[in-house]
């Protein structure tokens, strides 16, 4: 990785949490704050109403009211204490509020008067009633005072324009070094939006501080690794719909458990996510990307609608990386490649996942899948360790996904698992024999085992992947015997393909006869015994050389896959006759092994070259396996050279 | 790659420090308000003093806002930023006062007030808050002790009690003039306050000014003459304080037209 690329993401990292930190203290502190009701004298309505129009105390203006002849008297009775309100009539139930009405409005008419008359004349006797100095009579005693930090024209960024800002701040930074990548209708653009737009739904209140810090920050790594993608393969055609839903499939997921795990106050869970968020989910993003230009590509421009698939897909990924078999195999970003392949797997061929009633099925489908996988590597066959296992599960995957064909009956998920425990059988069968062998041969001869095993599917079905597991367990073996390297590594790729081809087209006769032991198998005997007669020819390579050996190489190669395949046709006789196979070989070297002081073969011929060996071996294993033979004419061998076809 | 994960990792952690204590203040606040409403919700009043379960209740809620402001002096301790730490310093001030702990309630408001500096504290309404917790305390005491008084006749012991709490009433007025002209001009730390909160602190002059008068026009019910020099002398110190301290400060608040305005004689219209 770019040393560049890395202090990017990291300053990026720092700088938006930085800012989606601040920007949740300033919503937390900033909210308004309720302050307890503040002291107000009471005064219930009669009690205001009786003090304002007191005959001893009250407002002069307002005593002329409830005087005889004034608009108020009706209401109004006379007597000790400054007189008091009259009590209305029980029957009608409107009296009380045009008592209090009337009352009230006057009250207002004398205030009004008397502010005209402060206003232009000082001075004036203060005979007010002590209850009217209060500003508060519509006031309802014991309301709790809300309080705002800010007014409207001061009020600092918001906290999520601050998030915004901070985003805005790492797409810059990248447009520095990759000018137009969040240009006016660029892909960049589109993802920024899409990102923008998903904010707010993953989290609804930025008030939640452990959401909205850790949203926050995944979409700063959703947008950072986004870029760097979209950047890594220019010309990308991003479509806004196809951004909305990559983003929103991609992250809603990790958002959702992260917004769980909070619920459930599981600590422990939300470290994992913020591991999984600060370290594998960029990489998702980048391979989720990948694998969208990848397919829009492939379907001719046509719109790729990642909608379902990437969403559960996703999901059950990341379920699964809290399981306990998938993390005791590897950490998080160890899995990245099983994400990627099994997610270019889904994009490529969507028909052939099964779909349950919903999202969340599917997501579970795949969570278990992943779970599979993890339980079925936990012990890992040689020559894998504990932190390659992992690669063997993402050989699997890789080579059945690439030649499943388009219309099965099997769904592809539930192949996995069965052609992964199949491998994995056939070489902890091979037990301490293995350990000459190494990664990258192993993996090579597992690919072309399962790319034609996964043409047929029938071989991989659960149950019926026994076939597959002893291919695996045969060619594996014979590699290991093969301790004069007789055949390179390309050849053995070379045979397994043309046992598993056979084995696909013949099923259980090459491979089912005896399962006591690996070597109890056909092909595993057939190449073992060819294998050993070409290596008792000489003893070592000077000796090869000088005797002009050809059983070796290709041609070594060619006689395996000439005998695979008679055998597929007469497996009992090749069964029969297996001990014919050295008389064959040794009848055919002596055609060819010169005697150094002769010149020429031990029955005095010219030696013959190394495609006419072939060629009469071809045409003799068959005839061998058939009647049995123990040997032939060599004058006989040499005219059917003469007459083979050009 | 394991060296890029440490990085990152270790990028993240500084990075999230101290939102934790922002969570922490969220919590805090909403257990302040769920005692809040609890205190002042309009519920069934004790019977007596041997309303236990009333005695219980306020006892509890004000356990509650004690916890509540021990939980947010803790967290103005923490790693944030200044208006933060102001605001939690708010919150611990008003929660202790309700908690009936004025001295913890004073200790908050001290550090409180150290941060809200002339440069821009980012707090206007908690720098304000802080400055006023002093003043509403008082202002709660004096109003508790008026109401009884005002229900009874101006007599002599009355108005010796009436004339002490008059003494109350111009210390708060004067506690109020200088962080009210600050708040209702808008000058550091209370630049951009909210103008709703800035109503808040006008009302509570207003109401100050209104006890004043209240007391005022209570001592005038009393027999008046050589004989009552007490209520003479209460009347006197009463219109003496409506001048000063209380002239400024309404003027401050907006509710006169000049500070030597002479709102006492002109009655109640005046303020409106």
């Amino acid at each position: 990785m770019d040393p560049a690329l890395i202090f990017f993401i990291i300053r990026g990292v720092i700088r938006v949490g930085t800012a989606s930190r601040k920007a949740y203290e300033q919503g937390v502190r900033d909210k308004n704050f309720k302050m307890p009701p503040l002291p107000v004298l009471e005064a219930d309505i009669d009690v205001r109403i009786q003090e304002y129009f007191n005959e001893e105390r009250g407002h002069a203006r307002a005593l002329k009211m409830t005087a005889a002849g004034g608009p108020l008297h009706q209401y109004w009775i006379a007597g000790p204490a400054g007189g008091g309100l009259k009590k209305p009539p029980d029957d009608d139930p409107q009296a009380v509020t045009r008592m209090y009405e009337s009352f009230l409005t006057a009250m207002a008419d004398i205030r009004r008067q008397r502010a005209d008359a402060a206003a232009t004349k000082a001075g004036s006797t203060y005979v007010a009633n002590w209850i009217n100095l209060c500003a508060f009579d519509q006031e309802i005693p014991g309301t709790i005072e809300v309080l705002e930090q800010w007014s409207p024209d001061a009020q600092p960024v918001l906290p999520w324009a601050r998030v915004a800002l901070a985003l805005a701040d790492v797409a810059l930074d990248f447009v520095g070094s990759n000018p137009g990548i969040v240009g006016e209708g660029s892909g960049g653009e589109k993802l920024l939006k899409a990102i923008c737009a998903n904010l707010q739904t993953w989290i609804p209140k930025i008030e939640d501080g452990r959401q909205a810090f850790f949203v926050e920050r995944m979409g700063a790594a959703l947008l950072q690794s986004g870029l760097q993608a979209l950047s890594d393969n220019a010309g990308t055609l991003l479509t806004d719909k196809a951004a909305s839903a990559f983003v929103g499939k991609m992250a809603t997921p990790l958002a959702e458990l992260f917004a769980a795990a909070v619920k459930a106050e599981k600590p422990v869970d939300q470290l994992t996510l913020m591991v999984v968020r600060d370290t594998v989910f960029p990489k998702m993003v980048s391979a989720g990307l990948e694998v969208l230009v990848e397919h829009q590509k492939s379907v001719l421009g046509a719109a790729f609608d990642p909608d379902d698939t990437l969403g559960y897909f996703t999901r059950g990924f990341l379920q699964a990386l809290s399981a306990q078999p998938v993390t005791k195999l590897g950490s998080a970003e160890a899995w990245l490649p099983i994400y990627k392949s099994l997610l270019r797997a889904a994009a490529a061929k969507p028909g052939l996942i099964v779909k349950g009633a919903d999202n969340d099925a599917n997501a579970a489908v795949f969570r278990k899948l992943i779970t599979e996988v993890a339980t079925t590597l936990a012990d890992e066959p040689w020559p894998y360790t504990a932190d390659t296992a992992i690669d063997l599960g993402v050989i699997v995957i890789e080579a059945v996904q690439k030649e499943l064909p388009n219309r099965t009956s099997d769904p592809w998920v539930l192949l996995i698992p069965s052609a992964l425990d199949a491998v994995v059988k056939g070489l902890r069968a091979g037990g301490d024999s293995f350990k000459k062998l190494t990664q990258p041969d192993v993996g090579a001869i597992l690919r072309v085992i399962l790319t034609r095993a996964a043409a047929t599917p029938g071989m991989l079905v659960p149950g019926a992947s026994t076939e597959v597991q002893l291919i695996v367990t045969a060619v594996a073996t014979a590699m290991a015997q093969d301790d004069k390297f007789l055949i390179s590594a390309d050849g053995w790729t070379t045979i397994a393909a043309t046992a598993a081809a056979a084995a696909a087209r013949n099923p259980g006769k090459l491979f089912g006869i005896s399962s006591a032991t690996p070597e109890g198998e056909l092909a595993a005997k057939l190449i073992t015994r060819v294998l050993a007669s070409a290596s008792t020819s000489f003893t070592n390579a000077a000796e090869m050389r000088s005797k002009g050996v050809v059983l070796v190489g290709e041609t070594l190669v060619m006689a395996i896959e000439d005998t695979l395949t008679a055998a597929a046709g007469n497996a009992r006789g090749a069964l029969d006759n297996i001990d014919k196979i050295t008389l064959l070989v040794d009848q055919l070297n002596d055609m060819v092994v010169v005697d150094r002081n002769m010149g020429k073969t031990k029955s005095g011929k010219n030696p013959i070259g190394a495609a006419d060996w072939n060629w009469l071996f071809r045409n003799l294993i068959a005839d061998v396996f058939e009647k049995g033979l123990d040997k032939y004419d060599e004058q006989e061998l040499r005219n059917m050279l003469l007459h083979k076809p050009a | 790659m394991i060296t890029l994960i440490r990085l990152i990792v270790a990028a993240s952690l500084v990075a999230v420090a101290g939102c934790g204590t922002a969570v922490d203040l969220s919590n805090l606040n909403a257990s302040y308000e769920t005692l809040l409403t609890r205190k002042y919700a309009p519920s069934a009043k004790a019977d007596g003093p041997t309303d236990l379960s009333a005695d219980t209740e306020r006892q509890e809620i004000a356990n509650g806002f004690d916890t509540v402001g021990t939980g947010a002096l803790d967290a103005s301790k923490k790693n944030v930023e200044t208006p933060t730490r102001i605001a939690a310093l708010r919150l611990a001030a008003v929660a202790y006062w309700q908690a009936n702990e004025p001295e913890k309630a004073t200790n908050a408001k001290v550090a409180g007030l150290k941060l809200c500096t002339d440069k821009a504290a980012g707090a206007p309404r908690d720098c304000a808050l802080l400055a006023y917790i002093d003043i509403l305390a008082l202002q709660k005491q004096l109003h508790a002790q008026l109401r009884p008084l005002l229900l009874g006749k101006p007599t002599p012991d009355a108005l010796a009690q009436m004339d002490t709490l008059i003494n109350g009433l111009e210390a708060l007025g004067r506690m109020q003039l200088e962080p009210l002209k600050g708040i209702v001009s808008g000058a550091p730390p209370y630049a951009g306050i909210g103008t709703g909160s800035q109503a808040y602190f006008r009302k509570v002059a207003t109401i100050s000014a209104c006890m004043l008068s209240t007391a005022d026009f209570w001592a005038r019910n009393a027999t008046p003459g050589i004989a009552n020099p007490p209520r003479d002398d209460l009347l006197a110190k009463a219109a003496r304080v409506a001048r000063d301290p209380y002239g400024p400060l309404l003027f401050t608040a907006g509710k006169i037209a000049r500070p030597d305005q002479d709102w006492w004689t002109q009655g109640p219209e005046c303020l409106p």
